[in-house]
């Protein structure tokens, strides 16, 4: 179903371009609202900018995606790209005056009440942190053991679940009897000591835990970098990050 | 196309591609290179990952939406997709008839699959129109209804469209039940989910610590607001829901909203 339907957009890009764009007024509607949710075109109306967006398309930007497009992913996705692009590019000449402050939707009382617009836009930022995770799948696994290890949040079965090994069941024992409950009473250095000197039988080689936090630190820094943006529309900082990872880890475990 | 750009970054293909494996979980699928260097580079995963919040937001909406923008079209399918609609539709009547007419049950299957299932034979299939093509189907429910209407026909079109009604709304679901503490919402009648008939009064209502000036919306299935009442007390009443179908309702002050909560009204 899927298959065809993508046939049939590519039939629509390349004889009917309006009816492609009329069809998909809808992806367009929601890359525009994800700006607009992001604190950009606040003097612009919603349907203008989809308007302006919709004229950039039939004036040029189709013609681009017809030389370019070449099959290798759907063509939504692609077409997706092109109109984020092209938000991206209204947004630059516009920015933000002042950045959101996450602390609106985030606090460091665990069982503060949000009201259901904090609610949902709670629920993209940690979406947006779980692609954060999801798009490094090479170091997925420790990043995920580091970042709750700085913000101190308990680890549980499946985070140690792919490193278990008769070669590592000393690590693991220490890991699980002293970071499976709370353990806020514990230096950074001590928790990331026990991490490091599983990785240490793991990889074979030297790790420190010291190593390990700034590895640690740098990966939190990027997050943060993606998180706020470019042009920045949010302003995280390393203790407001931490606290989005708390949510995150009880939503996504 | 290259892997990267002048720029030494990954290139549209790679960077679609890369979110779009994602969203399906094949990224082992991609080459090493792209791995390594989304691994190494700050800028492309920080495009990756807006483009993949902004494909699983697109995902989320396209599954509540059937058709490709909601807009009026004709659509051909091939038979054994139409079949396979035809059932999905009779299927759906056929529970929505039970489900709001428990004396008539014992009444033949096939009779009234007959009934409905008449409205598929032509060759192409024409999908419920509306202008919001992000909503999830077509509440053609009058957003200001009035109680004179006529009764839903039973015209077998008809019958899609009453299922339609029923489609929730993404944006609404998330906030169902959901209060804030600050305003401290007791005692909230209807509970969510309940069932009315159609010339049934329905009230809403609701207990806070401070009493203070309170809006009531009601929404249909689309989001479209049917009625927006303010209110100086703890209640509000009203028959003008007559059009089955999903309803979502919200309590708001001038700051915040209070309360979200949904009914359904049977036929």
């Amino acid at each position: 179903m899927e298959k065809e339907k993508n046939e049939q957009e590519l039939q629509w890009l390349h004889h009917q371009p309006e009816r492609l764009i009329e069809a998909y007024q809808p992806v367009i509607e929601i890359i525009v609202s994800s700006f607009f949710k992001k604190g950009f075109f606040n003097s612009k109306d919603k349907m203008d900018l989809v308007q302006e967006i919709n004229l950039q398309l039939l004036e040029s930007k189709i013609e681009k995606i017809k030389a370019h497009f070449n099959n290798s992913v759907k063509l939504r996705t692609y077409f997706s790209k092109v109109v984020y692009n092209t938000c991206l590019e209204i947004a630059r000449k516009n920015p933000p005056k002042s950045p959101d402050d996450p602390g609106n939707i985030l606090s460091n009382t665990p069982d503060n009440y949000r009201n259901p617009m904090q609610e949902l836009a709670l629920k993209e930022e940690t979406l947006r942190l779980h692609g954060c995770l999801l798009a490094l799948p090479k170091s997925r696994l420790k990043a995920t053991l580091c970042l709750k290890a700085i913000a101190k949040i308990p680890f549980d079965q499946q985070d140690i679940q792919f490193l278990q090994s008769p070669k590592t069941e000393p690590e693991i024992l220490s890991i699980k009897e002293n970071l499976f409950a709370n353990y806020s009473h514990l230096q950074l250095k001590e928790v990331f000591g026990l991490i490091a000197d599983l990785y240490k039988k793991i990889e074979g080689k030297s790790t420190e835990g010291d190593s390990l936090r700034k590895w640690t630190n740098q990966l939190l820094d990027r997050f943060i970098y993606i998180m706020n943006g470019n042009p920045p529309h949010a302003a995280y900082s390393r203790e407001t990050m931490k606290t989005l990872l708390q949510y995150y880890f009880a939503e996504y475990g | 196309m290259n892997t990267f750009d002048n720029h030494n970054h990954l290139g549209t293909e790679f960077i679609t591609r890369y979110a779009e494996a994602m969203l399906s979980g094949k990224l082992d699928n991609l080459p090493n290179t792209v791995l390594d260097h989304v691994e190494s580079c700050e800028m492309c995963h920080a495009e990756i990952v807006e483009l993949f919040s902004i494909l699983s937001q697109i995902e989320t909406q396209s599954q509540s939406v059937s058709g490709d923008g909601g807009k009026s079209r004709i659509i051909n399918l091939k038979p054994i997709y139409r079949l396979a609609l035809v059932a999905a539709v009779t299927a759906l009547a056929i529970f929505f008839y039970f489900r709001d007419n428990p004396n008539l049950q014992h009444q033949s299957v096939q009779e009234i699959a007959a009934d409905t299932s008449s409205a598929a034979n032509d060759n192409t299939l024409e999908i419920a129109e509306e202008n919001t093509s992000q909503k999830p189907a077509p509440n053609t429910g009058n957003p200001l209804p009035d109680q004179e209407n006529p009764p839903i026909s039973n015209e077998p079109e008809q019958d899609q469209l009453y299922a339609a009604n029923f489609s929730p709304s993404d944006d609404y679901e998330a906030l169902i039940g959901t209060t804030v503490r600050s305003a401290a919402v007791t005692d909230i009648a209807p509970k969510a989910g309940s069932h009315f008939n159609r010339q049934e009064i329905i009230t809403f209502s609701w207990d806070l610590e401070k009493s203070d000036l309170f809006y009531v919306t009601i929404l249909n299935n689309r989001e479209e607001i049917i009625i927006r009442q303010e209110i100086n007390g703890s209640e509000f009443s009203t028959s003008k829901l007559t059009t089955p179908g999903l309803y979502y309702w919200k309590l708001e002050n001038d700051a915040e909203i209070l309360y979200v909560g949904k009914i359904l009204i049977d036929q």
